[in-house]
Order: C-alpha cells, then sequence, then structure tokens
C-alpha cells in the first residue's frame, strides 16, 4: 500500500525479473583520481534484486566511488561495470538511467530555478508528443507526497528549500522513476527521524516488488536495521561481505578500522612528535571560542585554544569541519558568537583582513583553488600579502623577498633553490610546504590549517608534520583538521569531535590516550541517537 | 538532528494559495501584485504612459506598423537569444548572422525563386549556430570568445561569397515577404509575433524547454539525470541561428537590400531586450514573455527618442546604458537572493 502507485511501474511488473538475481555487478573495477587510488580491483554483486545491499567504510573507503561507477558519473580506470548481463559504458549518467539504474546523490543536484515538482521529474517529465503534461505530474508528486507522509513543498522555486527538503525531493526523484535499482548515498543525512521512518518504509515495499536497492551509509544502526548484505570497503578494497544478520556493530566497525595494530602504530608514529611538548593543560588560552553559531551550519561550538598546542578537529564527511575553520578566519560573515584572541575584541572576526589583524591565519583546504597563485614563483607566494619590511615605498626589492622567502622554505624542508621556480611545476607535497612556508613567513599567534596532508605523499606528509610540530615549539597555536582520524589522533593535545555542525565530544590527551576508535564509537553513537 | 526535523516541518507549510484563490482577489489586487513582483512591467506601463503624453501619433495605426516591421529582426534574435541565455550560453554572433542571412537571401537575386532562397537562408543560419554549438560543446570554447570568433568568421566569409556592395531587389517576388500585409499587418511582424507565441509555449511546456531550463540552472544535476547538456545547448545555438537569419531575410525583403552594414548594433539590442525583460545572465531561468516585455521597453524607448528628434548617436548611448544598468539591477537581485 505504501508503494502503490509504483506498481503501475513497468519495470517492477516486468514479471521476467526474479528476486536474488544480480542486476549490477562490478568486475575487478579500479578507479584512480590522479595518484589517490579511490577504488581498487573490486568485484562485487552490487545490486541484487529483492535485496537492500548496504556499503559502509570510512571517509574514502571507496564506497561512493563504487556508486558512481555504476551511475555512470565516473567511469572506470579498469574492469567493468555489468548490467544485466551486458557492460554498461562508463561515465554516462544517461546510459545507466537508460540501463535501469537510479542514483540519489550525496551532493544535491536541484535545478534551483526549476519547481518542487519540475525538479522531481527532471529528466524523467511525463509529456505527450513532447508536451509536458504539468497536471499529471502536480498530481503524481502530490500523490507520493502522500504515500510518503510529507506535506508537498509550496515553493515556486528550489533555492528557497532547506537542505531536508532538497534533499527529500532527490530522494523522490528516484520513487517516481522506472528504475530497476536504485543507488542512494547517505540519503539520510539531512533528513528527521519521522522522514527516515517513511523512506525506509517506502525502499522496504520497493524491495518487496523486486527492485534492487544499494544504499551508503555512515549510520550503523540504520544499515544494520534495514539492509539484507552488508558490505565492508576500507581504502578503496572491498574488505569483507556478509549478511546483515552475521554482522555486529562492533564487527562492522572493526572491519571498516583494520586490524587493531594499524591504527595504533600510525597513531605511535606521529606520537613521538607530541611528546616532547609540556602537557597543553598548563597553558594560557591563545584563542577562546564561546558559542560560536552560523545559521544551518555551525551550533554553539565553545571551545578554548591553549598557548602551544595543537587541538585536532575530528568528524565525517559534512560534519561543518571546514566551516568551524571558515567561520574563525572571517569567511563566514553570518556567523555568531564570541571569539577572544588575546585582545579586548570578542566578535568573530567578519573578515579575513580582520582576522589576520588579529592573530589567526587560515590554511585552505583547496590547495591550488584557494592557497596559491599557481603563475607565479615559490617565492611570490611565500610572500603574498605580507611585504612589511620587503622594500621601500612598496617597490618589493627582489633580494630581499628571495631571502625571506628562502629562510621559510628551508624551514619546511623545502628546497630553496628552487623558490624561483614558478608554483605550478611543483608536487603537492611541495605545495602544501609553500603554504606552511608562507605562516613561517608571518607572526600570526593563531594558525588553521585545513587538510594540511590531504595528497601529498608519504615523505612529504612526515616533513609537514614536523613542520607543524615545530610552530607549536615556537608558541604559536594550531587547530588542524584532516579526514584522516589517525593524523588527527596522532598530532593532537586535544581533539574536538563535531557532527552535523554540533561539538559532540572534547577528548584530551592529559586525561587520557585518544584513540580512533573512540571517535568513531561517539560520532556513530551520535547519529544513532539523533536527540543526544 | 533535531535543527534538521524543525526546518523540515518549517518549510512545509500548508499549500499556498493555489491560482483558482488568486482569480477570486479582485483585477486590481492582481493588477498591483504583478507589477512589484515584476518591475518591468511596471515601467512599461510608466514609459507607455509617458509615450501616450508626449507623442500624439505614437498609437495610430501607421506608427504601430511601423514599430513592428521595423523591429522583425530585433524580435527574432531576441527570441532566439532567450533560448541561449536560458540554457546558459550567449551569442555575441547573433548580429553577424543576422547580416549573413540578408546578404544571402538577396545574392539569389535573379538566379533563384523568392521561396527556396529563404529556404537556403534559413539553413545557413541553422548552419552558423551548428557551428557555435560544436565549438562550444565540443571543443569547449568559452561562448564569449567562441561566438566572438565566428562573429568576425561568418560576416568576413558572407561578405567574400556576395561582395560588400549592396545589389537592390526589383523581382517583387524577392520583396514580398518584406511588404505584404495581412488584415493590415505586415505578414513579417505576424510571422515573428507566431514564432514569439511557439518559442514562449515551447520553453515553458515542452520536454526540451524544460531541458533548457535545467541545463542552464545547473549543468551536473541535468546531466546527472540523464540529460544530453551537449546537445541541449548546441540546439539552442541552431535555434537563434534560425531566427537570426529569418531576421535577415526579412528585413533584406523590405529594404530590398543587403549589406555587412546590417551587423550594426543588433547584437547589443538583443541581448540589451533579454536582460531588461528579466532572464537572467546566470542561466536557469527567463521567459519569453519576458523577452516581450523587453522588446516592448526598448521600442517604446527607441520610437520615443525618434519622435522627440534625439540624434541617433545619442540613442546609441542609450542603449549601451540601458544594458549595463539591466546587468547590474540583475547582479544587485541575485545578491540579494544569496543573502
Amino acid at each position: 500500500m505504501v508503494t502503490g502507485e509504483i506498481t503501475s511501474s513497468p519495470s517492477a511488473t516486468g514479471g521476467s525479473s526474479t528476486a536474488g538475481e544480480v542486476f549490477v555487478r562490478l568486475v575487478d573495477a579500479s578507479r584512480s583520481f590522479g595518484n589517490t587510488k579511490a577504488l581498487v580491483d573490486v568485484s562485487l554483486d552490487l545490486a541484487v534484486r529483492g535485496q537492500l545491499h548496504a556499503l559502509v567504510g570510512e571517509n574514502g573507503a571507496g564506497k561512493s566511488t563504487c556508486l558512481g561507477l555504476a551511475s555512470g558519473r565516473v567511469a572506470p580506470s579498469s574492469g567493468a561495470v555489468i548490467v544485466d548481463g551486458k557492460p554498461l559504458p562508463g561515465g554516462s549518467p544517461r546510459a545507466s538511467i537508460q540501463a535501469g539504474i537510479h542514483t540519489i546523490y550525496q551532493e544535491l543536484t536541484i535545478v534551483p530555478a526549476l519547481s518542487p515538482e519540475a525538479n522531481v521529474f527532471l529528466g524523467q517529465c511525463l509529456s505527450e508528443r513532447g508536451l509536458l503534461q504539468e497536471s499529471k505530474m502536480r498530481a503524481a508528486y502530490q500523490d507520493l507526497c502522500a504515500r510518503i507522509g510529507v506535506e508537498p513543498v509550496a515553493a515556486r522555486r528550489c533555492d528557497v528549500l532547506s537542505i531536508a527538503d532538497q534533499q527529500l525531493l532527490e530522494i523522490m526523484r528516484a520513487l517516481i522513476s522506472t528504475a530497476q535499482a536504485i543507488l542512494l548515498d547517505e540519503p539520510t543525512a539531512s533528513l528527521a527521524e519521522s522522514e527516515r521512518g517513511a523512506l525506509f518504509r517506502t525502499l522496504d515495499g520497493l524491495r518487496a516488488q523486486g527492485l534492487a536497492l544499494v544504499l551508503v551509509s555512515h549510520n550503523l544502526d540504520e544499515v544494520l536495521e534495514h539492509s539484507d548484505v552488508v558490505t565492508v570497503f576500507r581504502s578503496g578494497r572491498l574488505v569483507e561481505q556478509r549478511p546483515t544478520a552475521a554482522w555486529t556493530k562492533r564487527e562492522l566497525v572493526s572491519a571498516m578500522l583494520g586490524s587493531e595494530g594499524r591504527g595504533a602504530a600510525i597513531a605511535g608514529g606521529s606520537h613521538r612528535s607530541r611528546s616532547g611538548r609540556p602537557a597543553g593543560g598548563t597553558l594560557s588560552p591563545a584563542m577562546t571560542v564561546e558559542s560560536l553559531s552560523s545559521p544551518g551550519l555551525l551550533t554553539n561550538i565553545n571551545f578554548e585554544l591553549r598557548q602551544g598546542e595543537i587541538l585536532g578537529i575530528a568528524g565525517l564527511v559534512g560534519s561543518r569541519r571546514t566551516e568551524l575553520l571558515r567561520a574563525l578566519a572571517g569567511l563566514d560573515p553570518r556567523a555568531e558568537g564570541t571569539v577572544r584572541v588575546g585582545d579586548s575584541i570578542s566578535r568573530v572576526p567578519k573578515t579575513v583582513r580582520e582576522a589576520r589583524r588579529r592573530g589567526i591565519a587560515l590554511l585552505p583546504e583547496d590547495r591550488k583553488g584557494q592557497g596559491l597563485v599557481l603563475s607565479r614563483s615559490a617565492a611570490d607566494n611565500i610572500t603574498l600579502g605580507e611585504w612589511e619590511g620587503l622594500g621601500r615605498w612598496s617597490i618589493l626589492s627582489k633580494r630581499k623577498v628571495a631571502s625571506k622567502a628562502a629562510d621559510a622554505a628551508s624551514a619546511v624542508g623545502f628546497n630553496s633553490a628552487r623558490i624561483a621556480e614558478r608554483a605550478s611545476s611543483f608536487s603537492g607535497g611541495n605545495q602544501q610546504k609553500l603554504l606552511i612556508a608562507r605562516w613561517l613567513h608571518t607572526t600570526h599567534p593563531v594558525l588553521l590549517a585545513d587538510e594540511p596532508t590531504r595528497g601529498v605523499d608519504i615523505g612529504a606528509k612526515a616533513e609537514i608534520l614536523v613542520t607543524l610540530d615545530r610552530m607549536v615549539a615556537m608558541n604559536r597555536s594550531l587547530i588542524v583538521v584532516s579526514s584522516e582520524l589517525e593524523e588527527v589522533v596522532g598530532l593532537s593535545d586535544r581533539v574536538l569531535v563535531l557532527s552535523d555542525g554540533r561539538q559532540i565530544a572534547l577528548f584530551d590527551t592529559a586525561d587520557h590516550e585518544i584513540t580512533v576508535e573512540m571517535i568513531l564509537q561517539t560520532i556513530f553513537q551520535s547519529t544513532a541517537v539523533p536527540n543526544a | 538532528m533535531a535543527q534538521a526535523g524543525q526546518t523540515t516541518q518549517a518549510t512545509f507549510p500548508p499549500p499556498a494559495p493555489t491560482q483558482s484563490a488568486v482569480a477570486g482577489r479582485s483585477a486590481r489586487a492582481v493588477a498591483i501584485a504583478v507589477l512589484t513582483r515584476y518591475p518591468m512591467v511596471l515601467a512599461l506601463v510608466v514609459l507607455l504612459i509617458v509615450t501616450t503624453i508626449l507623442d500624439s501619433t505614437f498609437w495610430t495605426s501607421a506608427n504601430l506598423q511601423n514599430l513592428l516591421s521595423q523591429n522583425v529582426g530585433l524580435m527574432l534574435c531576441a527570441c532566439g537569444m532567450t533560448f541561449v541565455i536560458i540554457a546558459g550560453g550567449f551569442d555575441l554572433s547573433v548580429g553577424s548572422v543576422y547580416a549573413a542571412g540578408a546578404m544571402f537571401y538577396i545574392s539569389f537575386l535573379g538566379q533563384l525563386p523568392a521561396p527556396l532562397a529563404v529556404i537556403l537562408s534559413l539553413l545557413l543560419g541553422l548552419g552558423m549556430g551548428a557551428v557555435n554549438g560544436i565549438i562550444i560543446n565540443v571543443m569547449r570554447v568559452n561562448p564569449f570568445v567562441a561566438t566572438l570568433g565566428t562573429s568576425s568568421i561568418f560576416i568576413g566569409l558572407i561578405t567574400i561569397y556576395a561582395g560588400a556592395t549592396a545589389t537592390f531587389a526589383t523581382s517583387s517576388s524577392y520583396l514580398y515577404l518584406g511588404t505584404a500585409k495581412v488584415a493590415g499587418v505586415p505578414l513579417s511582424g505576424l510571422i515573428a509575433i507566431i514564432i514569439l507565441i511557439i518559442s514562449g509555449f515551447v520553453l515553458a511546456r515542452s520536454t526540451y524547454g524544460r531541458s533548457v531550463y535545467a541545463v542552464g540552472g545547473n549543468q551536473e544535476a541535468a546531466r546527472l539525470s540523464g540529460i544530453r547538456v551537449g546537445v541541449v545547448s548546441a540546439s539552442t545555438f541552431m535555434i537563434i541561428g534560425v531566427m537570426a537569419a529569418l531576421g535577415g531575410v526579412f528585413t533584406a525583403s523590405q529594404l530590398g537590400t543587403a549589406s555587412p552594414n546590417f551587423v550594426g548594433n543588433i547584437t547589443l539590442q538583443a541581448i540589451a531586450v533579454v536582460i531588461v525583460g528579466g532572464t537572467a545572465l546566470t542561466g536557469g531561468e527567463g521567459a519569453i514573455w519576458r523577452t516581450v516585455v523587453g522588446l516592448a521597453i526598448i521600442a517604446v524607448i527607441v520610437n520615443l527618442f525618434t519622435s522627440l528628434n534625439f540624434s541617433p548617436d545619442l540613442q546609441t548611448v542609450f542603449e549601451g546604458l540601458i544594458v549595463i544598468l539591466a546587468v547590474a539591477m540583475d547582479v544587485w537581485i541575485l545578491h540579494q537572493r544569496a543573502r
């Protein structure tokens, strides 16, 4: 009854499909993005008729890439996607849709100026001889709303809707389609409890009709409750697949993290550097943040950054880690609350210039897009924006720029003989070192580093971590965001855990050793109990 | 999560008043609502009132007929431009295609029957549009640069082919389209109006139109929902190509001649019309009726200036100013919405 309307779709009544039959299969599928291997040789019965298949894993484990291959968003670097016995042309969303695969993406694909109905029917309009059947679509939309128990959205355009409403439209797009397989990437992340219930009831109905469902979710309780089969991914590889009944939550978490030793070994490696510092607790605050909020992003964040400490920020994708740093760096004009940096001003910095004047500097997440002027030399990039003492009457002295830049560069392990080369000619690791050298060149006491080691090789990563440590030794204070939890744990004196823009825990190494598992348990606990 | 729940409930209010409820309100209330929501309609009404006061000949049948035939080329170019801009593109070559259509048509004078010349000219426009579409969607050149380049190529090629010196038509069959009248209305104007109506219908009510909005509004969303983004985008350039060529044919048929000078100001004017009407330069929104309002505003302003004996040079200055003001307003509205 819940899904009465959908039985009228030709695919569902096709009859030829039988439950248990494999609909989408990956064969030795691999996918690389530059040097990053997102998926390595995965062979998997991805979508099976009459089953809800859940994919779990840490950030970057390869779950979303798996979906991307089947949805045609990305093409496999090698291997194949087989749909209903036939190979799927790679990288064509249109081909995937025609093959009967509908995907709900994590990032919303809503067309802002179109109405809610138009967005639900995007690419699958009801029409007769090329003309839209608006009233039929409106009726079908309202009918679907009634079936899944939500009020139809009364907006004429979709850019005024909340993220949750847009997410619902995205889901409705799949429910109204005639697809035989529906792939869902974190569909419930922004839904309220009642809407989640309605979604899973609808999915149950679709499964009973023989549709193949694939769910990517961070919410392990949800996965254990609703799926038939769970597959665990780690670092782009398939780790293990079992029927859901054969998994426990604890087993899932340890399969996601890998062998017990791994996290500890990595954490231990960089732990060495931290042990040289005095315990963070005795030092005075470098920055105090009180009730920091930003509409729709951050809710009531409170913490103190102590002088000479590294405060790590941990959280899953969408936990608003970057948004927190941006608010502190003066990049979120809507942020409200109190930020004190050892001065009398207490408001949140409203501009980057204000933040920098008060002593807060950001090392942005996107090295090439936000950090470097790629067409200029390494020296120019290190000294960018901080030209004090580098010349007279605004005329820069080449010699002074070069010598100052060389000092900063050698301090971060960057070959100072290369500072005249263009920034674009360097590897990711060296580019990141340039950005850190810019920090050394300046005197800001509070430094915010967003993913400082993302996409750099192991050697450069070690050097970057050592440099961050050296900054702390110079009595600067750092906030470090990283999606690699081992790195956060290994580097930080304390760890602030974020979930959905809220601060859900603040761990201190002075109290007890912080482990990756501890952080993940905290996060998954909080998503399982939404109001906690 | 609690917050997500609240926002969801807050933004799922009961359905807003539907159209039948609006119809229940007094005509005056509706008029006020329309005028405040659509400032350009208000501007047009004010402009018409001013014109009526200052220019006693404005509402005469002769003047209105004149206005219609003078603006046939602009109507068609602006109509095509609406498709292109809604799909997130831009076409600076429309003036060249317009002139090329006119010159190609006249070049067949005395060699081919007029209807065949019309068809060949339209095919030329279609081909030029296809070239734009391919450069932009296959070679992935930015539409501004691509059409700025082809604008020069098109007008150069057609001048090499047809020669820069004007030939004058004496054959009445070649003048028919431009001079014939149906029930006192110029035939070319009537055809342009019909094309505007069909275009409005296609954009608002057809699956093709829906794809055009989707491609301009969120290209990635359109791609992921299986819409052939490149094909849709290229097709809008072919539409404007055909329409601009038809505009050229009409003008050539009215004047009995054509020359490279036809390029003139029509590109700027067509963009001005679309933007003044309120179609966003960023793509994804807009409508033909807005273009019609824009057309009326620009045509009435020009008519007013002429009747007040302003110099044509001053008119050119004003046209430039209007485009800049309209785009500035567009940006300002977007900024307001983003806050």
